[in-house]
């Protein structure tokens, strides 16, 4: 026995302004695709073995070493044991993305061409036959990629590292550390004060010129020691500073704590969907134009 | 304060050391967030596996990394067991009951635990010896020929290394080709003080230029025969009374 053949859909109509009138069925966008993930190259700074620091948007690396911290609270630097090395800059996050695109031009090109083929169902003669058809696929591409890019990061690609009450990240064998202030470090603490101990200490630790060091502040919190629960008073006290020995980050004149986030391979995601997204974009974009 | 060419031999030597220290692979890569900075978690991941660290010694803070070390090398290659840990954590609680809390565990009681626990294996022979060497040889990493120089950041973390070797044996660090090397020497030199017989020091000593295997396993030989339970109660500070 055989099926019974199928009834055909009515075909719809669909008018591309100025132009001539096509079926709309005769075109699909497929959503699925606008989503998928592009095998697109790896973002440098995902790769790179060294431990970085990024502090709004500007990335930095540890220098040359010095026999103390500097004094001069204009010159960044990180003490991790007993050495100290200054922290240098190396460029900041756009350019490092702009540089992604130069050098990984050719192998983008290939992608972007994959992404129009694999995201539209259509006869290749559709858009020859209706040409303002292009402008309308484009347009309609790039509105469902913002809308996905807005389901994640905006198009804030700093956003993915920089959490709100942070400086900033510190990455070291594809670990993430946010950097937070002295200051908002004993925030964070604040239950395990007493309220006119908690004030007095903010007040101190934030006092603006100068900011005083994690030496400083140690001092400030053993002096404030019974105003501190004394489970929490070591712990607060031995992650900001805890002898000559201990790790100090100074960075734009503000001394900075690095807590423990995550893998960095959590970020990598974020940040290469971000890259992708604008790879799929331009695209769309390029797409839209016409051949060129 | 050192002269130019003592500063550029330690230079040279954090180098190799940093080198060695970034290549090895983690032992875990769990972070003690509540109390220990980035640099120590960096220290624990490379040569301090979690077995070892989870426990519930307080040591005095200058003999702390050090006690790290000698007990992950004495567990995990020497002896292959965590009971000398499980010892030391019954003895603590000994310590802090007949010193009221006034004092804390250190490389000292340490060093004459080892030897009591020693006492009770069986002799290092020639075939629980060539077992040690196994396991000693498997997990001694090295860096690939191919490895980049050290950062910066691991040059800090190879200073902390070398820190915990006496001046005497700082050379020896410059033999360490991979990571229990690395673990034998900061374990014979840490036990060297608390070794009484001038005689036996001098022979550890040679034997240590030579294979710092060898020298870790007559250390433990040497704790193991001067052992003795009053040696333990002189280093807890504990009288008979």
């Amino acid at each position: 026995m055989s099926s019974p053949t199928p009834t055909p859909k009515p075909r719809t109509k669909q008018v591309v302004p100025g132009f001539d009138i096509f079926f709309k069925d005769d075109f699909t966008i497929i959503d699925s695709e606008i989503a998928r993930r592009l095998e697109s190259p790896k973002p440098y700074i995902m790769d790179r073995d060294e431990l970085w620091i990024m502090e709004k948007e500007q990335l930095y690396e540890l220098g040359e070493k010095v026999a103390s911290p500097p004094a001069d609270a204009g010159q960044d630097y990180m003490k991790v044991y007993t050495e100290t090395y200054l922290v240098k800059p190396i460029g900041n996050l756009q350019d490092m993305n702009e540089k992604y695109f130069s050098d990984n031009a050719a192998q983008i090109k290939e992608l972007k061409k994959k992404f129009i083929e694999s995201c539209l169902d259509m006869s290749q003669d559709l858009p020859k036959q209706f040409p303002g058809l292009y402008g309308q696929i484009g347009k309609e591409l790039c509105s469902k990629i913002d809308s996905l890019g807005h389901d994640k990061h905006g198009s804030d690609i700093a956003g993915v590292f920089e959490q709100a009450g942070t400086e900033g990240i510190l990455v070291v064998d594809k670990k993430v550390y946010d950097l937070v202030n002295t200051s908002n470090f004993i925030l964070k603490y604040e239950k395990s004060f007493d309220p006119t101990g908690f004030s007095e200490i903010c007040s101190k630790v934030s006092a603006p010129n100068p900011i005083p060091t994690p030496r400083e502040v140690a001092s400030i919190l053993v002096s404030y020691k019974d105003h501190i629960s004394p489970r929490a008073f070591p712990l607060i006290k031995d992650k900001i500073w805890c002898n000559d020995k201990s790790s100090e980050l100074r960075i734009g004149g503000i001394y900075l704590i690095p807590e423990y986030r995550g893998r960095l391979d959590m970020l990598e995601d974020g940040y290469k969907s971000l890259l992708d997204l604008r790879i799929k974009r331009e695209a769309a974009e390029e797409f839209g134009r016409g051949p060129v | 304060m050192k002269n130019t060419r003592d500063a550029k031999a330690e230079e040279d030597l954090l180098e190799r050391l940093g080198k060695l220290l970034k290549c090895l692979p983690n032992e875990h890569d769990k972070e003690y967030t509540r109390r220990f900075q980035l640099q120590h978690n960096t220290f624990f991941q490379k040569l301090i596996p979690t077995s070892v660290l989870e426990n519930e010694l307080e040591i005095v803070e200058d003999d702390y990394l050090k006690s790290l070390v000698s007990l992950e090398y004495l567990t995990n290659v020497i002896f292959s067991e965590r009971k000398l840990i499980e010892n030391l954590e019954k003895l603590q609680e000994v310590l802090v009951k007949v010193t009221k809390g006034t004092r804390r565990m250190d490389i000292g009681i340490i060093s004459a635990e080892i030897g009591l626990y020693a006492l009770d294996k069986p002799d290092l022979n020639k075939t629980s010896l060539s077992k040690i060497r196994e396991r000693y040889n498997a997990r001694n990493i090295a860096p690939p020929v191919s490895a980049k120089p050290a950062e910066p950041y691991y040059i800090a973390i190879a200073k902390m290394v070398y820190d915990l070797v006496s001046d005497e044996n700082k050379p020896e660090l410059a033999k360490a080709a991979g990571k229990n090397n690395l673990k034998a020497l900061v374990f014979t030199d840490s036990m060297l003080s608390y070794i009484d017989s001038a005689a036996e020091k001098k022979k550890i000593l040679k034997t240590l230029k030579d294979d710092v295997f060898n020298a870790s396993v007559y250390v433990v030989d040497c704790l193991r025969k001067e052992a003795s339970v009053d040696k333990l109660k002189k280093y807890m500070g504990v009288s008979d009374g």
